[in-house]
């Protein structure tokens, strides 16, 4: 063909880069495997570079042909393994693919690309294997004789030829020509015949059999044999015929599978129909799901019209009259040609299985019919007809949105597969070892985010490998694995996408971070003084800000983080980072599934409404008017909801959103009335959750997000707004704008529930939980938030002294009270006041201690002192906002007024104490003081440590002294568990008993401190279940 | 009539038309004639051939063959493009050597 369509080359470009997109992941499989290959893997890449060099061929872009040849060679050899593909073999070869992808995309200036580098460098791959190869020649020409039929000669062909035929399913066929009477008769010359050959197939080997031509003495032969052997996918029928040979002159030496394919086109079935991907140009799409977008509206017109009070059917007394027919506006308008966009270059093209354009078809012809039946309902005013209709149409639309979806989703491999060779060159480049882990490739994402999340996750992705992972020595020298780890996960949650790009590396340097800006410009030393961990690190997705010591040529000056933030904030995304020094970071990316159409629940605050997206919504709650004052309690100036053991907080969306005409409920004030139920919507922003009350609740529907105007994009309550039914106007809350707007934030509300919770789990050694209260005038005290039981509000009425105690009746069982002032030298409680009790348990009963309200719980970061200030009852005191606390010892308190439930106890336990020392690890400043003067008050000597690692230097230096380990389990630096371990595994311990005392309770726990060779596992704070366990081991001894 | 020019036992055989069937006798005597003489390397100069048909080849292997049998060599120099493709299509410079122009 001398005419080349530019049709044609469009087609064959793309088919070259689809062929081109899996080589680079294909060549570092292969890479990896090194000797062991995958002969159908590396035969995968060998035809796609064949493939190219024939379309090349055909297309005469020689340059490209020229070089796919070369690496068509480097391939046969690995893949009849003389050749091991080494990395610098394999180097050569994505060196040369990049190459040929250049060339491809800028196909017209391919022919002048200098290849000669390359080519060389891919000969010399080769060369080392030439010489040692077969007695001289090309090693891939190992021979296969072939008989000739006359059964004298053999026609010799390379066996890779016969391999390569029958690989790509051509037949190998022998021809025999009679030079003489064939050729001369119906040929010019013998040479047009071979050009003959050569268009319907390729010469593999040809032979002219010199014996039976004789010399000039004989007689001039009749007949000159010629013999070739032709490659090629058409059937001997077809041969012969345009070779012009009879049939019989053929010897079918492979038969093809096209010959097989063939002829069963000839027996009249149709090839089997295969899922073959069809290229349909994006611009289309979109287009078709703007028209459903407008026909979902129309349909809720229609249903809007239908619910409304609008009379779509005249009543039948009025039958006289002439009907208007358009009440409903219902647009309906073919689909021309002319308005979708032309089919621009193949850049913006999607492939699709078949399979979902069928549907969409079907789909189609649904929806007509639906049409149809709406028409006809509607010209014969049938109400019932017409309603059916529109349940037809509403369901075919729905599934017509989601097919058309569909066609968009594209699996998030095609970004991540990338990677593999970035981490890859980057490493070497450096001089780090890393591993790249993939997961979650076959994640679908809609086409635009793909595109989208390209950049921003390549910048992460070079961050890590440039900034995260420390080089070898570093990474050996802080005892991690010299090769570092880099993971990359796809995954869906809660109606999002969520992708994590994870490092073992350094971790984020929060104080490095916020110092950095600090030097900026960008916070001031006050700001950063008060912002979290989590908040300095955030700092580098600020404008402006790198902490890179130098710039690397790699990832830029590291400025990019903001942009890799605001890019996805453009998808609707949010983007999260987790990080601990020296073990690494995570970087979260939070993504909708859609950009355009999402379902959402309608809800109404003073008579507006909005739309919250339903993957934020968790649930929805109705508190009847009764029980108002128990869900909804009062924490500061905020209102807070207790939901199946949590605690959420409450914001009023009219509140928040200052809409309150006319409604002068001040903020939290609200609460206070009890007279209508309440409805509330519990939200999540997926890293926390909170209640929106609101007046009304209305149904779940999907709408249509339409982006707010340039002048009110900048409003972080919404996200966006939508059309309803009506025509009126919904604006669609942001959830996490909405949160931070009303002040509830990650920090706070993960404070709340720490304090609030009644769960015990003090593991951060610095902060000790305490329940504060009011006691007599002006004084504060305060109970560990741990031992505490309950808090119950009482009457002073209800307080009885019997025999000398005091007690009252509680859940028809007497309770013990006690009051600090029985034994220490405080002030009493005001007995005018409110009163409550606070119940411990205390040597197996409950017993409970008087308090002034209010109770409020704090978290302590500061030390308790315990030498001042203390008496019977008093375990220390600590300054809380700037007033004195003082810390009540309950157990202490108890025991000096009740010693009479202890005694008996008291004197075995004496003998067990005598001269015997315990060292004790517990990291909470608070418990290691209790736990110590417990047992030094029953006569031990302890040696109290604040950690595990401290408790076991000090086990190892001394360790003749100690006669038991008493431990918690959650401690920093070493917990309870390992030290256990350690300690079982020491000759000079085997026999050393250890007694965990924790608030870890659940029964895997006690299996796992079982295991770990624990004596014995308690749970806080029990005093004298601890001391009887010592005394028990006194007494097996 | 092709030219010749000997030089000893070795003979540079160069035709002045196409080697075609209606050469071929002529082309067929005059080898001979050169064997007979005692010719054991026979060149063939195709400088001024443009075409060489099936009795051609069948001429010119016949000869190859002949000189193989009284222990000499039958060579072709100077072919022109086509005719080098030819001959190498054809296998035919497996059995004796084939130079382009």
């Amino acid at each position: 063909m001398d005419i080349i369509d530019d049709e044609l080359i469009s087609e064959y470009i793309e088919e070259s880069r689809e062929h081109l997109a899996h080589i680079e992941s294909d060549l570092l499989t292969i890479e990896e495997q090194g000797e062991n290959i995958n002969a159908d893997l590396v035969n995968k890449v060998f035809r796609a570079a064949h493939s190219i060099k024939g379309g090349a061929g055909f297309l005469n872009l020689n340059t490209i042909k020229d070089l796919s040849h070369k690496i068509e060679n480097v391939l046969c050899l690995v893949r009849n393994r003389e050749l091991v593909p080494t990395p610098e073999v394999v180097n050569v070869m994505l060196i040369s693919f990049d190459k040929l992808r250049e060339m491809i995309n800028n196909h017209q200036e391919s022919e002048r690309t200098d290849i000669s580098a390359l080519v060389e460098a891919l000969s010399r791959v080769i060369v080392p294997e030439l010489s040692s190869g077969q007695s001289g020649g090309n090693p891939t020409e190992r021979t296969v004789q072939i008989p000739l039929p006359e059964g004298i000669e053999t026609i010799e062909v390379s066996e890779f030829d016969l391999n390569q035929a029958a690989k790509e399913g051509n037949s190998v066929i022998l021809a025999e020509f009679d030079l003489i009477h064939d050729v001369h008769r119906l040929w010019r010359t013998p040479h047009d015949l071979i050009r003959t050959i050569d268009s319907c197939g390729m010469l593999l080997e040809s032979i002219v059999p010199l014996s039976g031509i004789g010399t000039l003495d004989d007689e001039p032969v009749s007949k000159i044999p010629f013999y070739a052997l032709i490659s090629s996918s058409r059937t001997v029928q077809e041969l012969a015929e345009t070779l012009k040979i009879a049939v019989d002159k053929f010897t079918v030496v492979i038969a093809g599978a096209s010959a097989a394919m063939i002829s069963v086109q000839e027996a009249g079935h149709s090839v089997p129909a295969v899922d073959v991907p069809l290229s349909i140009d994006v611009a289309r799409i979109d287009s078709l799901l703007n028209q459903v977008g407008e026909m979902k509206k129309e349909k809720q017109s229609l249903q809007a019209a239908k619910g409304s009070d609008t009379n779509l059917i005249p009543a039948p007394q009025q039958s006289n009259q002439p009907v208007p027919l358009t009440t409903v506006p219902v647009t309906s308008r073919a689909v021309s040609k002319a308005e979708l966009p032309a089919a621009p270059a193949s850049d913006s093209t999607l492939r699709i299985n078949v399979a979902v354009l069928d549907i969409l078809m079907n789909l189609a012809g649904e929806m007509v019919l639906g049409r149809n039946q709406l028409l006809q309902a509607i010209s014969r005013s049938d109400a019932h007809a017409i309603k059916a209709a529109g349940q037809r149409i509403n369901t075919v639309t729905s599934e017509l949105q989601e097919a058309i979806m569909l066609t968009r989703m594209q699996p998030i491999g095609t970004v991540f597969n990338r990677f593999t060779r970035v981490v890859r060159d980057m490493s070497r480049d450096l001089g780090k070892e890393i591993n790249l882990a993939i997961n979650g490739k076959e994640v679908e994402l809609d086409k635009t985010i793909i595109e989208g999340l390209s950049d921003p996750l390549t910048h992460l992705v070079r961050n890590a490998v440039d900034h995260g992972i420390e080089f070898p020595e570093k990474r050996r020298s802080s005892g991690k694995a010299a090769t570092g780890n880099l993971q990359l996960n796809a995954y869906h949650e809660a109606g999002q996408v969520i992708i994590e790009i994870i490092d073992d590396g350094g971790g984020i340097d929060p104080e490095k971070v916020a110092a950095a800006a600090v030097s900026k410009g960008l916070i001031t030393q006050e700001q950063s003084r008060q912002m979290s961990d989590k908040e300095k690190r955030f700092l580098i997705m600020m404008p402006g800000f790198s902490t890179a010591e130098k710039v690397t040529d790699i990832s830029g000056r590291g400025v990019g983080m903001d942009v890799v933030k605001s890019n996805i904030e453009k998808l609707n995304g949010q983007i999260e980072i987790e990080s601990e020094l020296g073990k690494g970071s995570i970087f979260r990316i939070k993504l909708p599934l859609t950009l355009a159409i999402i379902p959402s629940l309608f809800v109404e605050a003073d008579q507006q409404r909005f739309a919250i997206p339903q993957a934020n919504v968790v649930e929805t709650i109705r508190i009847e008017a009764a029980k108002i004052r128990e869900r909804i309690e009062r924490v500061g100036d905020a209102n807070v909801l207790s939901l199946r053991g949590s605690i959420i907080p409450i914001i009023r969306l009219a509140n928040s959103l200052n809409i309150n005409h006319g409604d002068t409920t001040a903020t939290a004030e609200w609460t206070n009335d009890t007279s209508r139920d309440i409805n509330m919507v519990i939200v999540t922003t997926g890293s926390m959750q909170y209640a929106v009350v609101v007046q009304k609740l209305f149904d779940s529907e999907e709408i249509v997000v339409k982006p707010l105007g340039r002048h009110l994009k900048h409003i972080r309550e919404f996200a966006g707004a939508t059309i309803m039914g009506d025509g009126k106007v919904a604006l669609i809350l942001d959830t996490p704008g909405l949160g931070a707007s009303s002040g509830i934030d990650a920090l706070s509300a993960a404070t709340r529930d720490k304090q609030l919770s009644q769960a015990v789990a003090v593991d951060d050694a610095e902060n000790q939980a305490l329940l504060t209260f009011c006691y007599g005038t002006d004084q504060q005290l305060a109970v560990p938030l741990e031992l505490v039981a309950r808090v119950e509000k009482i009457t002073a009425a209800d307080i009885e002294t019997v025999g000398g105690r005091r007690v009252m009746q509680y859940r028809s069982q007497i309770m013990p009270l006690v009051m600090v002032n029985d034994t220490a030298n405080v002030n009493g409680p005001d007995e005018d006041g409110d009163l409550v009790v606070i119940v411990f348990e205390v040597a197996g009963r409950e017993i409970g201690l008087v308090a002034n309200t209010p109770v409020d719980s704090v978290e302590s970061r500061v030390a308790i002192d315990n030498t001042i200030l203390t008496q019977p009852g008093i375990l220390g005191s600590v300054i809380l906002k700037k007033r004195t606390v003082i810390i009540v010892d309950i157990f202490e308190l108890v025991e000096t007024l009740h010693p009479e439930w202890f005694t008996e106890r008291r004197m075995i336990r004496y003998e067990a104490s005598v001269g015997k020392t315990v060292l004790l690890a517990e990291d909470s400043d608070f418990f290691r003081a209790q736990i110590k003067k417990f047992m030094t008050d029953e006569g031990y000597k302890v040696v109290a440590c604040e950690d595990g690692q401290i408790a076991w230097n000090t086990l190892d230096r001394q360790s003749e002294q100690f006669h038991l380990v008493v431990t918690d389990i959650e401690m920093p630096n070493m917990n309870g568990y390992e030290l256990t371990r350690r300690i079982r595994t020491d000759e000079r311990f085997q026999n050393m008993p250890v007694i965990a005392v924790t608030s870890l309770a659940s029964e895997e726990d006690v299996e796992k401190g079982r295991r770990a060779g624990l004596t014995n596992y308690l749970v806080k704070l029990d005093r004298e279940k601890l001391l009887e366990a010592i005394a028990a081991l006194h007494d097996t001894n | 009539m092709s030219k010749v020019f000997k030089e000893g036992s070795r003979a540079i055989f160069s035709p002045t038309v196409n080697v075609v069937v209606s050469e071929i006798e002529t082309i067929r005597t005059e080898f001979k004639q050169l064997l007979a003489e005692g010719i054991t390397e026979l060149i063939v100069d195709l400088s001024e051939v443009k075409m060489i048909d099936s009795m051609g080849l069948g001429v010119m292997i016949s000869a190859h063959n002949s000189l193989k049998k009284a222990g000499g060599t039958f060579s072709v120099i100077n072919a022109s493009k086509e005719l080098y493709d030819l001959f190498r299509s054809m296998r035919l410079t497996q059995h004796f050597s084939v130079t382009s122009a």
